[in-house]
């Protein structure tokens, strides 16, 4: 009895947690014409409509640029600033760690207007360089996360091996530290990806007229219309989503990555 | 695979980390001759690693030289000390094989891939893992990982062998078995090694001489046999092996290092000590409780239990109060006239023990005490 409770919570978890999805993922194959339930015959009109539209495919095309390009962004700074936190001593520590982490516990709005005040004035409103910087900002903090997790638990006498047996700092790095953290930088790395290629509010704020992201294109379709359409590019992105996880952990095995 | 034998001497070599008032290594001199086997021995925090890290050039020192073959190593960085080291965690590199491990030294002196590969194959055989060559360190256990970590030390060539704790993570059986192999590798190769433990078993079995550290400092530098025999401190006395210590009210020198003790005890007798002792303050007599013969008071006969009795040697009466036995050797506490009480260790004989409660008689031999002082 008490075994057949403890199934039925966990499938009620799971429908909590998965309806939303269901729920769109139904819509999104429905002939009706409005964003709700309904019960019309099954059609595949909206991922066609979803060929079509010009905004959507622009937005995708800016999104998967800007992400890939903060993805790398991310990794070439955070790695370095976390080898240092991790394997040196110097002044202020503390503070450029906690510089780094920051962003995550400032809200998103704050954010976004702070840098729409700062991008106006010279021009970054609207472009990738100003979407880049501005999701490198936020998705840093993951990078440097997952970089010291796994600098922190690798063997720091591996590194001191390698040298001992005539290696550099750099070769040290590149034939030993590297290969050990790289499960952890590419953890770090889809995080980016995904949270800069998710991310809407601060991409609403510093759009202006120029280059807009998906989130935010999807944002503003939304206000004008709303049709199943948007259900077809959800199921979309989930799906991406899945794919990246998949392979992720096809490749190196997700539990390793995550946890460094 | 062979090796320039090399020499090493520590010069006043110093190491106080910023912000502590004491230095973990208080200007040391040791002097490693060719081909030698040399183990740092002493309690955690006694300066023993940051000694060695310092030969190896992980850490660098604060004052001091180090001095190998005649050049002073200090600045020279770690990667063109060529050096070989065994870490206590082996620090094998996860992410290749067991060949590309043992390769990598190699590789780094930019030998031809032949030559690397000859040698590999020729270091593992020599610690008999050549058909493991492809494994990953994961997939081996503790002992070939600490093989495989000893061929990668070696293959190089090197000016010297470092061995940080390299048995530590290794069970009992295997632990004396790997001391073997290591030994008889080394003495085959004839590198000078230097070798940190903190298993005075290991430095004894191992070790052509010990260096015993306590608190930054060498208490005694010497061959294993002068370590237990003829220890320096009273440091030395207890760390390795047990003693017995037996305060001295008198101590008159005789030159050449013999003196006349008075004790409480033991009334007076000549012994052998540490040279220079001029006080009876803090001196005492070192006696290793396995030298010592006891038997049950009132039985005539010398005692047939223990160490040899010297006819006309002390003897001390006493009461077993303690008593543990673990095999070849029962453990016993035995409370005498001065209010001590006296360990002696004696080697089990079938159908006689003594029990807690027995009045025995305690007999010294001169010879097997030894004079220490206040240091």
């Amino acid at each position: 009895m008490l075994k057949v409770l403890h199934r039925a919570m966990i499938v009620a978890i799971y429908l909590f947690l998965l309806a939303p999805i269901i729920v769109v993922f139904f819509i999104s194959f429905n002939s009706s014409n409005r964003l709700a339930l309904a019960f019309e015959p099954p059609s595949l009109q909206w991922y066609a409509n979803l060929l079509s539209n010009q905004g959507f495919i622009e937005g995708a095309r800016v999104s998967f640029i800007t992400a890939s390009i903060t993805a790398i962004v991310v990794l070439l700074i955070g790695v370095p600033v976390s080898l240092a936190v991790a394997r040196y001593r110097f002044k202020f520590k503390g503070a450029v760690e906690a510089l780094f982490i920051s962003p995550l516990v400032v809200p998103s709005v704050v954010l976004g207007l702070g840098l729409l005040l700062v991008f106006q004035p010279i021009g970054l409103t609207g472009t990738f360089a100003g979407i880049v910087i501005a999701h490198t900002g936020i998705t840093i903090p993951y990078v440097i996360r997952t970089t010291l997790m796994s600098l922190t638990t690798a063997d720091v006498s591996c590194e001191e091996a390698a040298k001992v047996l005539g290696a550099n700092s750099w070769t040290t790095f590149r034939r030993i530290t590297l290969p050990i953290i790289f499960p952890g930088l590419i953890a770090g790395a889809v995080m980016a990806f995904i949270i800069s290629f998710d991310e809407a509010v601060i991409s609403l704020f510093i759009a202006g007229s120029g280059r807009v992201t998906l989130p935010v294109e999807m944002f503003r379709y939304l206000q004008y219309r709303s049709d199943p359409e948007i259900a077809a590019l959800s199921v979309v992105l989930i799906l991406i989503s899945v794919i990246i996880v998949l392979v992720v952990e096809r490749a190196m095995g997700l539990r390793k990555v995550m946890n460094g | 695979m062979s090796s320039a034998q090399a020499h090493l001497e520590l010069r006043g070599l110093n190491k106080t980390y910023p912000n502590t008032e004491s230095p973990a290594v208080d200007s040391i001199d040791l002097n490693v001759a060719e081909g030698e086997l040399v183990a740092l021995l002493g309690p955690s925090g006694c300066g023993k690693t940051t000694t060695l890290r310092m030969v190896a050039g992980l850490l660098d020192p604060s004052a001091g030289e180090i001095v190998v073959n005649g050049k002073d190593l200090v600045g020279t960085p770690v990667h063109k000390r060529g050096m070989g080291m065994v870490f206590q965690s082996y620090a094998l590199f996860p992410h290749m094989t067991v060949a590309e491990n043992v390769g990598f030294g190699l590789q780094m002196r930019k030998l031809p891939r032949k030559e690397v590969k000859d040698r590999v194959q020729e270091a593992l055989a020599m610690v008999q893992l050549d058909h493991l060559a492809q494994r990953r360190p994961a997939a081996l256990s503790g002992g070939q990982q600490q093989r495989v970590a000893l061929a990668r030390a070696l293959v190089v060539e090197p000016t010297l062998l470092l061995l940080d704790e390299p048995l530590s993570n290794l069970d009992a059986k295997l632990r004396e078995a790997m001391r073997r192999e290591i030994k008889q590798i080394q003495q085959r190769l004839g590198t000078t090694t230097l070798f940190v433990t903190h298993d005075q078993d290991e430095a004894l079995d191992m070790a052509d001489k010990i260096a015993i550290m306590h608190n930054g400092v060498i208490a005694q530098y010497a061959p294993p046999e002068e370590i237990f025999d003829r220890p320096a401190t009273r440091f030395v006395a207890t760390f390795v092996g047990k003693a017995n210590f037996i305060e001295a009210t008198e101590v008159v020198g005789r030159g050449g290092g013999r003196y006349r003790v008075s004790s409480d005890l033991l009334g007076t007798l000549e012994v052998e000590g540490v040279e220079g002792i001029e006080a009876a303050e803090d001196a005492a007599l070192v006696v290793r409780p396995h030298r010592l013969g006891v038997r049950r008071r009132g039985e005539s006969s010398a005692p047939q239990i223990g160490g040899e009795i010297v006819p006309g040697g002390p003897v001390v009466p006493g009461r077993v109060v303690d008593s543990a036995y673990t095999g070849n050797v029962r453990s016993l506490v035995v409370d005498v006239p001065d209010g001590q009480q006296i360990m002696i260790d004696e080697l089990t004989v079938r159908d006689r023990a003594l029990a807690i409660g027995d009045e025995v008689e305690i007999a010294f031999d001169p010879d097997d005490a030894f004079l220490v002082g206040s240091r």
